[in-house]
């Protein structure tokens, strides 16, 4: 019941907004290939629905792809930013320069690199992805309190022991936050990868229907775009819950 | 299982504002092996600063922390117990427990088995797979104790172990604390504000000056246990031990 109050909110004021831009559109009579009515771009949702769902599978195939190399490189990142103050120093200025460099200038090296296939696309998201799970993991692994420390230094713990038994549980929560911000950036990464050339997805599926100037296939592809996205966010999120939940 | 734990004109300072500041100063205290002596003192005058020292979290500026003879570092004889308990959120309360079988690798099984054991006598029987959260205060620090005693050391450091529990569970601990340690011999330096309790347990009370901390004065207390609280003897060590406390805070 609480779940579908929540839902219906963002739906009705969604439905608003789509009726009244149609019914401008309509009584304005613009162009489709200025700005398509939303009711074009649902029929031809329907009508390509097939071909559109195989598209969107490719690109969520590159996005989990992309979270996987991206939260593991984070992770490792992170436990070695923590573990020694020289690789914190050394990398760190490295790990926020690839942040500066706009991925568009970075894409097509990487399509050069990883091939047309998904590979191009899953390093695209996780140049992306890696960066949130690296800075979120890093305060999470230095989250757990000085007097939770003393106790295992009380105990004679090792340092990978302390890692073992307090930090990195402790930075369960900031790795689901990285993971989260991930996703999303995930889906983006992919998508970007696509329009620098790919034979398949959303994001070709976009760069393809533009050049016919059917901007209605476009917004289409937007719509299941933000689906995929949506649909991966509240797998971690439930995911997460379940998790927390059983930690308490 | 005898140790005895000895400092030896301890001294140690923290960075402040105003320069350096001296916790404690040349503390020497000797806890016989097998004995227990409880320190009292002021808020504030270096108790918890000197069981870190004891339990190797803190090193000393200066002097010495000898555990039967030896030097303490790395001697995995002393078991602390912290001031706050320490819990870790994501683990249950029996899992809190067995933190000691973790670290040192010994058998988990056998860890929850004691662990369970004592749950029970400590009233926790049925918390077991609770979080540290769902917990009140007096049952997380009762967890915490039990972590202390399952750390199988010689030597106990108890920072104020019953600070957060009300009078009758405090007076029940108290009594099954003093029955352990005559079963068991275990070394204990006990931390407390509460003189009663360090009369009723303890065969040495030392009482420490505010900042910078140091022994002002040793009692023996040399009663009979089990001991109570009403009992003539015990209320004359509580009041001279009251007034030197009182005329340290004035002078
Ligand atoms: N890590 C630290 N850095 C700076 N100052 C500290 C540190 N630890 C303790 N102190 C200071 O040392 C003094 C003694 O602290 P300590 O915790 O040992 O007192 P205590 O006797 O245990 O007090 P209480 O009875 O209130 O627990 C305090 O003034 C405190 O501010
Ligand atoms: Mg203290």
């Amino acid at each position: 019941m609480n779940e579908l109050r929540r839902w219906l909110t963002p739906m009705v004021l969604l439905l608003l907004v789509l009726a009244a831009v149609e019914t401008y559109l309509r009584l304005a009579a613009v162009p489709s290939y200025i700005f398509p009515q939303p009711s074009a771009v649902f029929s031809e949702l329907f009508r390509s629905f097939p071909g559109l769902a195989g598209h969107a599978l490719t690109t969520v195939v590159e996005t989990v792809a992309g979270l996987a190399i991206g939260v593991c490189a984070g992770v490792v990142l992170a436990l070695l930013i923590v573990v020694s103050r020289t690789v914190e120093r050394a990398l760190y200025p490295l790990i926020i320069a690839t942040q500066m460099v706009p991925v568009f200038a970075i894409a097509p090296l990487l399509v050069v690199w990883f091939g047309y296939g998904i590979w191009s696309k899953a390093a695209t998201a996780a140049l992306l992805v890696f960066f949130p799970v690296t800075v979120g993991m890093v305060d999470g692994l230095r989250s757990p309190t000085e007097d939770q420390r003393d106790l295992l230094r009380s105990l004679q713990a090792s340092r990978r022991q302390t890692l073992r038994l307090l930090e990195l549980p402790a930075s369960v929560p900031a790795l689901f936050s990285g993971l989260k911000v991930g996703v999303t950036l995930g889906v983006v990464g992919a998508t970007i990868g696509e329009w620098i050339g790919a034979q398949r997805g959303l994001g070709f599926v976009m760069v393809q229907a533009n050049a016919l100037l059917r901007l209605e296939r476009v917004f289409a592809a937007i719509v299941l775009l933000t689906a995929v996205g949506l649909l991966l966010f509240g797998l971690v999120r439930i995911i997460e819950k379940k998790v927390l939940a059983r930690r308490g | 299982m005898r140790t005895s734990l000895t400092f030896a004109g301890v001294s140690k300072s923290f960075p402040s504002p105003r320069g350096r500041m001296v916790v404690l100063d040349g503390l020497s205290l000797e806890v016989d092996a097998g004995g227990w002596t409880s320190l009292v003192g002021p808020s504030g005058c270096g108790k918890t600063t000197l069981a870190k020292i004891a339990a190797g979290i803190l090193t000393a500026d200066a002097g010495q922390v000898l555990v039967g003879g030896m030097g303490v570092e790395r001697s995995r004889t002393v078991a602390y117990m912290p001031q706050h308990d320490t819990l870790l959120p994501w683990r249950s309360a029996l899992e809190n427990a067995i933190l000691s079988a973790d670290v040192d690798g010994r058998s988990r099984a056998q860890a929850r088995s004691e662990a369970r054991q004592l749950f029970v006598r400590f009233g926790l029987g049925g918390f077991e797979e609770q979080r540290p959260s769902t917990l009140s205060g007096g049952m997380r620090q009762r967890v915490a104790l039990i972590r202390t005693f399952l750390t199988r050391r010689d030597i106990l450091v108890l920072d104020e172990p019953f600070g957060a529990l009300d009078a009758l569970t405090r007076a029940g601990l108290q009594q099954w604390l003093s029955k352990i340690w005559m079963e068991l011999g275990h070394t204990v330096l006990f931390i407390t504000h509460d003189v009663e309790e360090a009369v009723l347990l303890s065969d040495r009370v030392a009482v420490c000056s505010s900042l910078p901390g140091r022994i002002r004065t040793e009692v023996q207390v040399m009663l009979p246990r089990p001991r109570s609280r009403v009992s003539a003897e015990v209320t004359a060590y509580r009041a001279s031990l009251l007034e030197t406390l009182a005329a340290g805070a004035i002078s």
